[in-house]
């Protein structure tokens, strides 16, 4: 039996919400009608204007739909913007007070977890441990690619985790970071940009090679040159391997006891209603094995790469294939 | 992200609707390039302004600012200054708009087309 829960990331419908057809209490309302989990996740900047001041207001409508259509807040998502000035990354104590009020805004509407980001060092969230715990609010850091449990800030996150006594800091591991194959939306889109299907192959066989990324750069830049692939496509091409991490699922469990959140990013479903880029049948093996039992979010990425399909019917076949895997986890 | 219903002429050039072609808002320091193009002219980034919520900046005083932001789902006005102006009818409007994403290590970029009548 498997006490891991379901949720929905509002980050799935960004295509629908920024056609500005849908309110938040819409996306909402739909969500619950299709019966998408048990568990709500927001992204600040995305959902909420004004944030990360929260008016009483918007702490109100929030709490008052979360009540209206049974959600448990289960992450709120902050942005750390360390490049917002145009030619001076922030300083560390400038991202401390950048985090402060997104901190606060989770506490004022009741989320558990602030979703953090890698693009902060350890040492800032070390900084901020004393704020968080006075808020009761958890600094789940996103492991998203290349973040990977071995990439070198990750460890000594880790590090910095094991030394300090406290529950406020944990990973939201994001299963991008571990994936079988690149989704054939992220490569279908390519093709718009004039790459052909001979240099399409050719990326996917660099991608499942064992070696560095930089190196896969290299390799790839010289076999597509001499297909004829321009700079720009050069540069598209890359992307497959800077977005689609290839870390063995079994890796997580270097860092279980600190998991307080999952994203279960996806692209697409094969006819039989698997995501043919991320093995979730292992993903949910090993963290129900390794005793895991919050919430994992379905957070649709294909809306960047194609409006093709409908994000509420993609993230209902997720839940489709989290329900049946579920089923069958003994 | 180009609102063509918001196109019209004005006094010293013309103006037009836009969403924010990413998954949140950002603030405006973030929006490295806004070019617009006008039947297939390239106009010079320094001559398109952006209003957000009533408040109205030019491309030195959007780079600097890191509080006011381009919500999610907001129609921003962009401004175009031109010099002789715009003639009555149909016009081919281009937009890109490049954010330079606070974590990212690459940019987004964004491009649109639309027919705009004046």
């Amino acid at each position: 039996m498997s006490n891991i829960k379901l949720a929905t990331s509002l980050f799935s419908y960004a295509y629908e919400w920024n056609s500005g057809k849908y309110t938040l209490e819409d996306v909402i309302a739909e969500t619950r009608k299709r019966g998408l989990g048990t568990g709500l996740e927001i992204i600040g900047f995305q959902s909420l204007r004004g944030f990360p001041y929260i008016s009483n207001e918007t702490e109100k409508e929030v709490k008052n739909l979360l009540d209206k259509y049974e959600f448990e807040p289960v992450a709120l998502d902050a942005n750390i913007d360390v490049g917002i000035k145009r030619h001076q990354k922030m300083t560390t104590d400038e991202t401390v007070e950048y985090i402060k009020p997104q901190i606060l805004a989770a506490q004022k509407l009741g989320f558990p977890i602030l979703r953090v980001q890698t693009t902060a060092p350890a040492e800032v969230y070390q900084k901020l441990v004393p704020f968080a715990e006075k808020a009761n609010v958890i600094m789940g850091v996103e492991l998203h690619t290349p973040y990977s449990v071995d990439h070198p800030s990750v460890i000594k996150m880790l590090e910095m985790f094991k030394e300090i006594d406290t529950h406020v800091l944990g990973f939201v591991p994001d299963m991008g970071t571990c994936m079988r194959a690149i989704p054939d939306a992220l490569l279908t889109s390519f093709k718009a940009s004039g790459v052909t299907d001979e240099m399409i192959e050719a990326t996917k066989e660099i991608w499942h090679k064992d070696i560095s990324t930089p190196q896969k750069f290299g390799e790839l830049a010289e076999k597509v040159g001499v297909m004829g692939a321009t700079p720009p496509q050069i540069g598209r091409l890359n992307m497959a391997f800077s977005m689609n991490g290839r870390q063995p699922i079994e890796s997580w469990k270097e860092i279980m006891p600190y998991v307080v959140h999952i994203h279960g990013k996806f692209y697409g479903f094969d006819e039989n209603g698997d995501e043919p880029s991320i093995d979730y049948e292992k993903i949910f093996k090993v963290f129900n094995e390794g005793g895991y039992n919050g919430y994992i979010s379905s957070e649709y990425e294909g809306s960047a790469f194609t409006d093709e399909f409908d994000a509420f019917d993609m993230v209902e076949m997720q839940h489709i294939l989290f329900k049946k895997i579920l089923k069958d986890l003994t | 992200m180009i609102v063509p219903e918001k196109a019209k002429k004005t006094e010293n050039g013309f103006q037009f609707g836009a969403r924010l072609p990413y998954y949140r808002g950002i603030s405006l320091s973030m929006v490295e390039e806004i070019e617009v193009t006008l039947d297939g002219e390239t106009l010079p980034q320094s001559a398109v302004n952006i209003t957000v919520h009533g408040n109205t900046y030019d491309l030195v005083q959007r780079e600097k600012e890191t509080d006011d932001r381009w919500e999610m789902g907001e129609e921003a006005i962009l401004s175009v200054k031109k010099e002789d102006g715009l003639s009555v009818g149909e016009h081919k409007l281009g937009l890109k708009i490049n954010l330079r994403i606070g974590y990212m290590p690459f940019p987004s970029i964004r491009v649109a087309e639309k027919k705009i009548i004046i």
